[in-house]
């Protein structure tokens, strides 16, 4: 025969139908016998039915977890748009050699904050040739 | 929710990870909501446990287990928030709340967390007695041990909640 902390956890799971039936057939005795056990069986039904106003469901705000798992992605499309950038330069800016080759003789000076969107011929005001450079210091 | 779904994720599909997500937000926001009875809070929980998930589901073992493995999770985030706030709770009822409603949940709220979170495993989202032990990690006597004083405890907070808004009854 069980103890009353045994019965207090078979009437759990007698209220959720989670009794097995030998373990129930020895409740339901108990139960004819002990008023206690009755009064506790009354209480839990009672404390269920107040329990069962609590499953309503609310609306649940947008959460931002597709950006938050998106965040990787996203860095990713970064770091390539960087690199493409990156590798494109010289072809938009200045490239010493092309610009060598075009016009052999000139010399690059040093750009304090080239535009790259310019093409090469705009950049021909920054280029000196030796023979230029050899009059200013005449 | 397909256990198909659930198999796609862990493999690491994208689509599957993120249907996932959206099928369990409401659920998992509702616990949290219920649980810690402040929204600004439910939401932060709802966004790490998510977040938790789809870096974690690769790893997942039984797809059979996935619920009790997310409210694993979620009881984790929720028990963080808990260590932080201590004892400082700002409950808010929900504004459309009716008077039973009302009453369960200001009831609920006077538990303490571990009657509180056995409450809502068991009554709204309906896990069996072994589901929540594997979720808490106690042993199933625990919880069932739990239950029989937590919704005791509730009945008797629900009643006296209900006799100073209402009188006793006659």
């Amino acid at each position: 025969m069980a103890d009353h902390s045994e019965y207090k956890e078979m009437l759990v799971e007698f209220v959720y139908g989670e009794i097995s039936r030998e373990r129930e057939g020895e409740l339901l005795r108990h139960l004819s016998a002990c008023s206690e056990c009755r009064e506790d069986l009354r209480q839990l039904l009672q404390a269920r039915d107040f329990a069962s106003a609590l499953r309503k469901k609310y609306p649940s705000p947008p959460v931002l977890v597709e950006e938050k798992v998106a965040i990787p992605w996203a860095a990713l499309v970064f770091i390539l748009f960087l690199l493409l950038i990156f590798f494109n330069l010289p072809r938009n800016g200045i490239d010493k050699e092309k610009i060598q080759a075009y016009q052999p003789g000139w010399e690059v000076l040093e750009l304090k904050s080239p535009d790259f969107s310019l093409v090469l011929e705009d950049f021909k005001d920054y280029f000196v040739t030796e023979d230029e450079k050899n009059k200013t210091r005449r | 929710m397909s256990k198909e779904t659930i198999i796609r994720a862990r493999k690491g599909e994208r689509k599957a990870v993120e249907t996932l997500l959206r099928e369990w937000q409401p659920r998992i926001y509702n616990f949290a909501l219920k649980h810690l009875g402040n929204p600004d809070d439910a939401s932060d929980v709802t966004q790490q446990v998510l977040f938790t998930v789809s870096r974690k589901i690769s790893g997942l073992r039984e797809v059979g287990a996935f619920s009790v493995w997310v409210f694993s999770i979620a009881m984790n985030e929720i028990r963080k928030v808990w260590g932080e706030r201590r004892r400082e709770v700002l409950l808010q009822v929900p504004p459309s709340a009716g008077e039973k409603e009302g009453l369960a949940f200001a009831a609920l709220h006077l538990l303490p967390p571990h009657q509180r979170e056995i409450i809502l495993l068991k009554e709204v989202e309906g896990f069996s007695i072994r589901e929540i032990s594997r979720i808490l990690s106690v042993p199933e006597g625990t919880v069932k041990s739990r239950l029989f004083y937590a919704l005791k405890a509730l009945r008797e907070q629900y009643l006296r909640l209900k006799e100073e808004a209402y009188g006793r009854p006659q």
